[in-house]
């Protein structure tokens, strides 16, 4: 699958709504900057963008095994 | 499991045979012991540290940090079957506080990040302090 074709999956993404409102709001703002480094070829994303996500995860001990996740799978907790 | 030795002492992992007995045998009070040094090691980010030592037989039981949780989760276990909740719920403490030193240490690095708020609901909830 190209990165075309990731780009084209990710802006048909939907932020569920049954979670808290400012869980959705990064979520979504996420998801748009992402789309935002595939269209412009940019080599990464501003950190801020996964550090309020992270953030936001954080609040909520019931999405933690989700921050655990994201924080294994980007590989910050070994730098 | 063959144990790794070292100046004629043995050293058994998680999931060793001895883990599992020490496991089926955990009493109360030692689980106690074990939750205070998981919230030492916790906090001070050890790597591996020696969670049980019977010095007359030179053993030890040494575990990694990437099984300070399942191990968590196996005590938690023993405290459901025995009804022993007040522990349920230090284990629950124990590994919200893992996650949220790893985030904090995480967002410190970012610029523009305020991880004020965070810190003080650690200090508060955990009873800790940063230096």
């Amino acid at each position: 699958m190209s990165v075309h074709d990731d780009l084209k999956r990710f802006k048909k993404y939907k932020v569920r709504t049954d979670i808290p409102e400012d869980l959705q709001i990064v979520i979504q703002t996420f998801v748009e900057a992402t789309i935002m480094v595939g269209e412009n070829n940019l080599d990464s994303m501003p950190g801020e963008y996964l550090a309020n996500l992270m953030m936001t995860l954080d609040k909520y001990p019931e999405y933690h095994d989700t921050l655990v996740d994201i924080i294994s799978d980007s590989g910050l907790a070994e730098k | 499991m063959i144990p790794y030795q070292l100046d004629d002492w043995e050293y058994y992992g998680y999931n060793s045979k001895l883990y599992k007995k020490w496991l089926s045998r955990v009493s109360r009070n030692k689980i106690h012991i074990a939750l205070n040094d998981f919230k030492a090691v916790i906090v001070m980010d050890v790597v591996s540290f020696d969670m049980v030592t019977w010095p007359k037989d030179r053993v030890m039981l040494t575990m990694h940090s990437s099984t300070y949780v399942d191990i968590l989760n196996d005590i938690k276990d023993i405290c459901i079957q025995q009804e022993w909740y007040e522990e349920c719920q230090e284990i629950e403490d124990l590994k919200e506080l893992k996650v949220r030193l790893v985030v904090y240490d995480i967002l410190n690095e970012v610029d523009g990040i305020d991880v004020g708020d965070i810190q003080k609901d650690i200090i508060d909830k955990h009873n800790l302090d940063f230096k």
